[in-house]
């Protein structure tokens, strides 16, 4: 006959001899490898398929590449909230259909920017460095575009909370910040030229990265 | 240049540390904020530099680019950087950052003798790290703010603190002590070897900028910004979610 009270235990015993095994080894992980944190497996899910796209760019194409980016692009990016950061005061006055067309092209324009930019593979590879709280809950996570043949680029990503997801907001290259440069360049054509003009600019450089591609 | 003007350059310099120091104000901006009242002039001079660049420098540069072996470019790149890495162990020192200081000269000593005079970067393979330090920084880590933002004839981009230790920098480089004939020829090879290392970051600024002059602007400002802090900026200074000045 089985020993049900003693199956029991020795089960409850396995199972809590397990949980303290894993509750070592978690703690024992540190931060900066920990990458099962949602913020970073956000941007690692990123820079593997932006790996895959340069792996194959010649085989892909420029479309290949546009078509394997596009679903990693928009959901590893907060676009809607980047656009509405991007043209800060200017958002308020602007209508429901204009800020449709700005999260589009905008979206259109970043998805082009990075199946043109990443066309080739010479042995890089990414690296997450750390993972770091900011503020209003926002994380930090940092990484290294690692080259073979040259210095690591420092690459950090700024995320937060949307959808019940971890969406990047900001990328951060060498401590030079593509928000704030987008913010000051796209501010000084709608201050100058209004917003017509910015999305004429903004479909022409989407075109022009097409032909160069 | 004969001793005279050296002499004025060196006591112009350290007149300026001097003010510059006296007022210095905590906390400095170490130039996230700093602004361009002078931006209709700063735009001329963009343009003007931009025609230079565009019209003697850039093909220059792209010709040496495209005529040098690869090789020959990281030799030329490596002796220069060599050359003027004085003005980065001073400013190591002047900043408190003695153990970095150390290793700098170290690290000019070995690739100046192994390193074949500084062509080969011996002491990076073996970990030595090369480094960015400046006479505007040691300033700005003293609390020295910014000033305005400047756009200079033919120096380009620069904030007000950098723009008075031009004449720091130039004394600190061994070439300004050289014979007229070999600085001026030095120069100008360092000059277009600096052009090409830029080329691909102004290639992306024409694709990609709307406004060039204020995308080389903020992107410019940031990177002084990730230098004065040798990369480790403060978290909050990498959050720009702040509403728009007005």
């Amino acid at each position: 006959m089985i020993d049900l009270d003693l199956y029991s235990k020795r089960s409850l015993r396995r199972l809590w001899a397990g949980t303290l095994a894993a509750v070592i080894s978690v703690c024992t992980v540190p931060a900066a490898v920990a990458e099962t944190s949602a913020p970073a497996a956000t941007v690692e899910r990123l820079h593997s398929a932006l790996l895959e796209a340069m792996k194959g760019a010649d085989a892909l194409g420029f479309g290949g590449r546009r078509d394997k980016l596009a679903p990693v692009i928009t959901e590893s990016f907060d676009l809607a909230f980047i656009c509405k950061v991007i043209l800060g005061r200017n958002w308020d006055e602007l209508s429901q259909d204009e800020h449709i067309q700005m999260i589009d092209t905008f979206t259109r324009l970043t998805i082009t920017t990075y199946a043109a930019r990443f066309d080739g593979f010479s042995g890089e590879s990414f690296r997450t460095v750390e993972e770091k709280p900011m503020n209003r809950g926002r994380k930090l996570v940092r990484t290294e575009l690692v080259r073979p043949a040259d210095e690591a680029i420092q690459l950090d990503y700024v995320l937060h909370q949307a959808q019940d997801r971890w969406r990047i907001v900001n990328v951060v290259a060498e401590g030079v910040s593509d928000l704030s440069l987008k913010r000051a360049d796209y501010g000084s054509v709608i201050k100058r030229e209004g917003f017509k003009t910015l999305m004429q600019k903004l479909e022409g450089q989407i075109d022009d990265l097409e032909k160069g591609a | 240049m004969d001793r005279r003007t050296r002499c004025s350059a060196l006591l112009h310099s350290l007149f300026l540390c001097t003010v510059l120091s006296a007022c210095a104000t905590a906390p400095a901006d170490k130039g996230v904020n700093t602004p361009d009242p002078l931006e209709s002039m700063n735009r001329a001079f963009f343009a003007f530099n931009n025609t230079l660049d565009k019209a003697i420098l850039g093909p220059v540069s792209r010709g040496y680019a495209k005529v040098t072996p690869d090789p020959a470019q990281t030799g030329i790149r490596n002796f220069f950087d060599n050359l003027a890495y004085i003005e980065t162990i001073i400013n190591d020192f002047l900043q408190g950052k003695i153990e970095d200081g150390l290793e700098d000269i170290l690290r000019v000593i070995i690739n100046s003798t192994f390193g074949m005079g500084g062509l080969n970067d011996f002491a990076g393979d073996i970990g030595f790290p090369q480094r960015d330090e400046d006479y505007g920084q040691t300033l700005a880590v003293w609390g020295v703010g910014p000033g305005i933002y400047l756009e200079l004839p033919f120096f380009g981009p620069r904030t007000l603190r950098d723009a008075t230790m031009i004449p720091a920098s130039t004394v600190s480089r061994p070439l300004f002590y050289a014979d007229t004939a070999v600085a001026l020829s030095a120069g100008a090879v360092d000059l277009v070897d600096t052009r090409a290392r830029l080329d691909s970051a102004i290639r992306l600024r024409d694709e990609t900028a709307l406004d060039p002059y204020i995308f080389q602007r903020d992107a410019w400002l940031q990177r002084r910004r990730n230098l004065i802090f040798d990369g480790n900026a403060p978290l909050e200074e990498l959050d720009f979610f702040a509403p728009a000045p007005p």
